[in-house]
């Protein structure tokens, strides 16, 4: 049984995302991997909002650090995905990947190497 | 990432107050610096590649493209906050004047009954009015200290007075609980 709050769409690209940038992600860092590696053109607006709801959720958690000056001094936040946060996202591309298996012209998704 | 060069100037700088304070109130307190923070580091790259007008149209164009899914968030905390505060009103107000009711209040005489009332009111006030945890604790001290004066000071006994206190303090606990799944609105270290 899969449970009925796992990360939408947007949300685990941004996990994801947060996932492959490490100790350095952080809003705009997030949101240019989004467009870098999804082709998936987001405000910082959208990322923080999907963040926020990550982190309430607590699939993420927060840490802010000193501005710089490139940033007129204001403050960073970097983000990490949480035990939970790894676990949801794994059953939600669990729960993609069982629903795509068997469906003609997706398995294997097209362009995927055996 | 490297320094803002030459073309970041004051007028980028205006730019990115106005922004901030158009989406200012939209952003989670605890994120409002870090969301600035990259639109001008992002827009300080924008303007060494293509020049200050790109970079204020980019700046622009991220707070308009950013204030439709900031104000839904906004609209989804309020809502889940609503609730919270609602459900945690629901047992300490009823809760707490049934108790008072039980506890033969109205045979008290109306200090008692003054001092009750407003060891109820309190807690509700706190649940209506903010979403502080640490007022919360405040009014619940307020409202015990209120029914420990109505218990010394009346001669009739008020066997559930206790109870009260447990009834508003539990709908303080249960508002209290679920606030503390909102963490960014409370600004972090």
């Amino acid at each position: 049984m899969v449970k009925p709050d796992l990360p939408g769409a947007f949300e685990q690209m941004v996990l994801l995302a947060v996932l492959r940038l490490g100790d350095e992600a952080y809003g705009m860092a997030v949101r240019r991997e989004l467009e870098a590696r999804a082709g998936r053109e987001a405000s910082l607006g959208a990322v923080y909002a999907t963040l926020d709801r990550l982190e309430t959720k607590g699939l993420v958690s927060s840490v802010e650090q000193a501005g710089a000056p490139e940033r007129q001094g204001r403050a960073r936040r970097f983000f990490r995905v949480t035990a939970p946060g790894l676990q949801a996202l794994r059953q939600a591309l669990q729960a993609t990947d069982g629903l795509r298996q068997g469906v003609p012209g997706l398995d294997p998704l097209p362009g995927a190497t055996a | 990432v490297s320094a803002p060069g030459p073309r970041w100037d004051a007028s980028l700088d205006a730019e990115l107050r106005r922004i901030g304070r158009l989406l200012g109130p939209l952003v989670p307190p605890a994120y409002r610096e870090a969301l600035l923070g990259d639109l001008a580091e992002e827009a300080a790259q924008v303007a060494r590649r293509d020049g200050g007008d790109a970079a204020r149209r980019w700046m622009r164009g991220q707070a308009l493209r950013s204030a439709p899914p900031l104000v839904a968030n906004l609209f989804t905390r309020e809502v889940r906050m609503t609730r919270n505060r609602l459900l945690g009103l629901t047992i300490a107000l009823p809760m707490g004047l049934l108790q008072a009711w039980d506890s033969r209040v109205l045979d008290a005489g109306p200090l008692v009954m003054v001092l009750v009332a407003a060891a109820i009111a309190l807690p509700s006030l706190a649940l209506v009015l903010t979403s502080h945890t640490g007022v919360y604790a405040a009014a619940e001290a307020g409202a015990i200290a209120l029914l420990l004066v109505a218990k010394v000071v009346t001669p009739v006994p008020l066997p559930a007075l206790g109870v009260v206190a447990v009834m508003t303090a539990l709908g303080l606990f249960v508002a209290a609980r679920a606030e503390s799944a909102t963490p960014p609105l409370r600004p972090q270290a």
